[in-house]
């Protein structure tokens, strides 16, 4: 399934938390749905157990489906709440909210199943090659350079390059360069050795 | 409720050597309930109460996802510890307080150790315990690990005295509004939210929640929420090091220099690691002597002059043999590995050493630091199998953990050295340990082709070089060679005393039997030498020693061909770890690996047999 099924179908199972529930036609325009895609949702949340028919024909939320549709809404709440402390008004701070917790790429959704499937240093994912268009990496700077830190790429080790204070503004000497490519670097009177693939992530301009 | 104090900090700190001072002897390795990281933990006395000291593994964070961090995480939080002692490296003040500041938004009690404080002095800086004291809200020793200076002071401080942090990092203003915005609708607290948004913690839906708050920070400032988090606790350790610290002259690195140059750095790596074995090898050989010659002289030959009944007599005799092997093994050779191991540890060298080797190992698939195991494993696969734990990836672990399997542990050395190197040349039996090493690398390089997965670089620190203490290397040996004691000796004594009854009762007879084609067809050796193989499994050498024994004569060149000892000795080497080593395979990568690796080197073992059977034959 993809992002925005997903997403139509969270819609569908958070409007029906509301009481009383709407009939078919007016959930559709509520949602602003095609009636196509509001009838795919409506299929995927049926498929999942989620939401039953009752008698009168109108849809209800089942167990499960009551659960999922609570988590949403906490959710919403939650990124709502969050921008009103950064200081919107109430109501930008829903919409906003409403538009960003869809904005959630597919690839952040899989980053965090990935995460709850295995939590721990599986989560670090290897760098991609060859993408160092942004900026000159330690790689590129010899013995002695006294550089700052513009951005480090958030793959690899980074959380371990994080914790050692290789961050954004830290000002770093190139203390040794090996014929294997790898590199000393002096980070808060620390000595802390990169292999190459790892120093290619740290992007780095010459101190002022 | 019994009084518990842990030690936490950063590597390298000096936490061991105050742990140490803390507790005296009684020091215990354990695990943790629920988590198979060891833990150190001894006991001490503080007005007539018993205080447990915990030595937590060294980390950098708390927030690593690593699986020692997750147990310093749990330790911490843990309300039945009395007091956390936070220990930082004064010469690395600005690093280790970023550690600190972690640790102080648990709001559990704590006090701050500022250890190495003479390091400083020697440098001319000095540091302003009164005014961090002020500045973190908890009691700040000043202490010195190497002379002992303050050390008496940390438990009375840390039961008494102990009291949550009043330092608080203040985060970037999204950051800050997501904790708000996390406390508000899932009443996460500050440490709690702060972690939900670097993905750690259990509750399932506040990290799906806080992931896509995280994911907004992310966006509006093109760095993500982690990045944010760890530069606000930078930035506020530094304040707090500028503050208290007046700075004073650098230390000298003339000698690092040379060791982290590819020339003479690569020559320097190899004779220290050549060198190693060739003193393992001759202290070793000297002192096992010494060891089965006062078992024989004192328990075997009164053992059997007792007139006991046979079946006892069996028994008894498997299991002073156990004992003879296993002490026979352990110090002469892995305890004398261990000792230099420490000191090259201890001196600082060892990180320079996986620093050199970093692409060499990136060949097999590896990093660097994955040659701090595979050293270890030539003292013996057990402990180094376990140090595995370090490396970052599984792809990594089972990669190297093939490797180790088949490094030649001072137990193979012994038989290599008492078949080869005696009875052959001392060429042929450093052609065995060549043949091992290429075997041991075509493995590697195999198999980073099949177990293709993320290469994800090597971050290490380099601490400084220093000068190794005595008391300090022993200790170390003597609490790494008590862990493969616990592990190995009751499995060596109970399978030794099955393998004596199996013996007795002529299920060896049988067994050797139906392995003879084997053995003569296929290696072409004399029929019991399936049996001393099979004895091998038990442990390495005593495949030499039962192969003495069956032979009926240590002169084993009078009843084997120099071909057939060759062949029985690169069999024994290569083919099925030892017990020891497949529980820990097991215990560290599952059945299935451990089942894997054990069928590997049985086909190994056999085929390269079978070919030098042939090819010379």
């Amino acid at each position: 399934m993809t992002g925005a099924h997903a997403d139509h179908e969270e819609d569908l199972l958070e409007s029906l938390l509301q009481e009383p529930v709407p009939d078919d036609d007016e959930l559709a325009a509520r949602l602003g749905l095609e009636p196509a895609v509001f009838d795919q949702a409506v299929a995927a949340a049926e498929e999942h157990g989620r939401i039953e028919r009752e008698a009168g024909g109108r849809f209800r939320l089942s167990r499960e489906g009551r659960r999922v549709a609570r988590r949403i809404a906490r959710r919403h709440r939650a990124l709502a709440c969050f921008f009103e402390e950064l200081g919107m008004e109430r109501e930008a701070a829903e919409r906003e909210a409403c538009t960003l917790e869809h904005g959630l790429s597919d690839e952040a959704i899989a980053r965090l199943e990935d995460h709850l499937r295995c939590p721990g240093p599986c989560r670090e994912r290897p760098c991609e090659t060859g993408r160092d268009t942004d900026g000159q990496s330690l790689l590129d700077y010899g013995e002695g350079a006294r550089v700052c830190i513009t951005a480090v790429r958030p793959c690899g080790r980074y959380r371990r390059l994080m914790d050692m204070g290789v961050v954004p503004g830290e000002e770093v000497v190139v203390r040794r360069r090996l014929s294997n490519r790898a590199v000393v670097i002096e980070v808060k009177g620390c000595e802390i050795g990169l292999s190459p693939e790892c120093a290619a992530t740290v992007l780095a301009t010459p101190c002022p | 409720m019994p009084l518990k104090v842990a030690l936490v900090g950063n590597p390298g700190v000096g936490k061991s050597l105050i742990f140490n001072q803390l507790t005296g002897v009684g020091v215990e390795i354990g695990n943790y309930p629920g988590s198979s990281v060891d833990l150190l933990s001894g006991g001490s006395c503080f007005q007539h109460e018993r205080v447990e000291v915990l030595d937590l593994p060294g980390v950098y964070s708390l927030e690593d996802g690593a699986e020692t961090d997750a147990l310093v995480r749990r330790v911490i939080a843990d309300e039945s510890v009395t007091a956390v002692v936070a220990v930082l490296d004064a010469t690395r003040l600005e690093r280790n307080l970023y550690l600190l500041l972690q640790v102080a938004e648990y709001g559990r009690p704590m006090i701050a150790v500022v250890n190495m404080i003479d390091e400083t002095a020697r440098r001319g800086a000095a540091i302003d315990t009164g005014r961090l004291e002020r500045l973190l809200g908890v009691p700040v020793l000043a202490t010195s690990a190497a002379t002992g200076e303050g050390i008496d002071r940390i438990l009375p401080t840390a039961v008494l005295e102990a009291r949550p942090a009043t330092v608080e990092v203040p985060y970037d203003h999204h950051v800050e509004a997501a904790l708000s915005s996390l406390s508000r609708t899932f009443g996460a607290d500050r440490r709690e939210a702060l972690q939900a948004l670097q993905e750690i913690g259990d509750d399932a839906e506040l990290l799906e929640t806080a992931a896509a708050v995280a994911d907004e920070i992310g966006r509006r400032h093109r760095m993500s929420a982690s990045q944010i988090i760890a530069t606000n606790r930078h930035n506020h350790a530094r304040g707090i090091a500028d503050e208290i610290i007046t700075p004073g002259g650098g230390a000298g690195r003339r000698i690092d220099r040379l060791l982290t140059r590819t020339i003479p750095g690569i020559p320097i790596l190899a004779a220290v690691l050549v060198g190693m074995l060739l003193v393992v090898f001759l202290v070793g050989g000297v002192l096992e002597e010494y060891i089965v010659q006062a078992f024989d002289r004192f328990l075997m030959v009164p053992l059997a002059g007792l007139g006991l009944p046979p079946l006892l007599t069996e028994v008894l005799s498997s299991v002073v043999l156990a004992l003879q092997a296993g002490l026979g093994i352990a110090f002469p050779y892995i305890f004398t590995f261990y000792v230099l191991l420490a000191i090259v540890e201890d001196s600082g060298y060892m990180s320079r050493a996986a620093f050199l080797a970093d692409r060499a190992m990136h060949r097999v698939g590896l990093h660097g630091e994955a040659i701090i195991p595979l050293v270890l494993g030539f003292g013996c696969n057990v402990p180094a199998l376990m140090g595995t734990r370090l490396l970052p990836t599984r792809r990594e672990r089972t990669i190297a953990a093939f490797m180790i399997t088949m490094v030649p542990c001072s137990a193979r050395t012994v038989v290599i050295s008492g078949i080869v190197a005696s009875f052959v040349s001392l060429a042929a039996a450093f052609s065995i340990y060549l043949m091992v090493l290429v075997l041991i690398l075509l493995t590697g390089l195999v198999l980073s082709r099949v177990a293709p997965g993320p290469q994800l670089g090597m971050v290490l620190e380099m601490a400084p070089l220093r000068r190794p203490r005595p008391d300090l290397v022993l200790l170390k040996a003597w609490l790494r060679i008590k862990e493969f004691l616990y592990i190995a000796m009751p499995l060596l004594l109970v399978s030794s005393v099955i393998l004596g009854l199996l013996g007795y009762f002529g299920v060896i007879a049988a067994v050797q039997d139906a392995f003879a084609p084997i053995s003569e067809g296929l290696l072409g050796l004399p029929a019991y030498a399936s049996t001393a193989l099979l004895f091998g499994i038990l442990r390495k050498e005593m495949a030499f020693e039962t192969l003495v024994v069956l032979a009926g004569t240590a002169e084993l060149d009078t009843v084997m061909t120099s071909l057939q000892l060759y062949t029985f000795a690169v069999v024994s080497t290569l083919f099925v770890p030892c017990i020891s080593t497949i529980a820990v395979l097991r215990r560290e990568l599952g059945s299935r690996l451990a089942a894997l690796i054990t069928v590997y080197t049985v086909v190994l073992g056999l085929g390269i047999g079978a070919l030098i059977h042939f090819a010379a034959g």
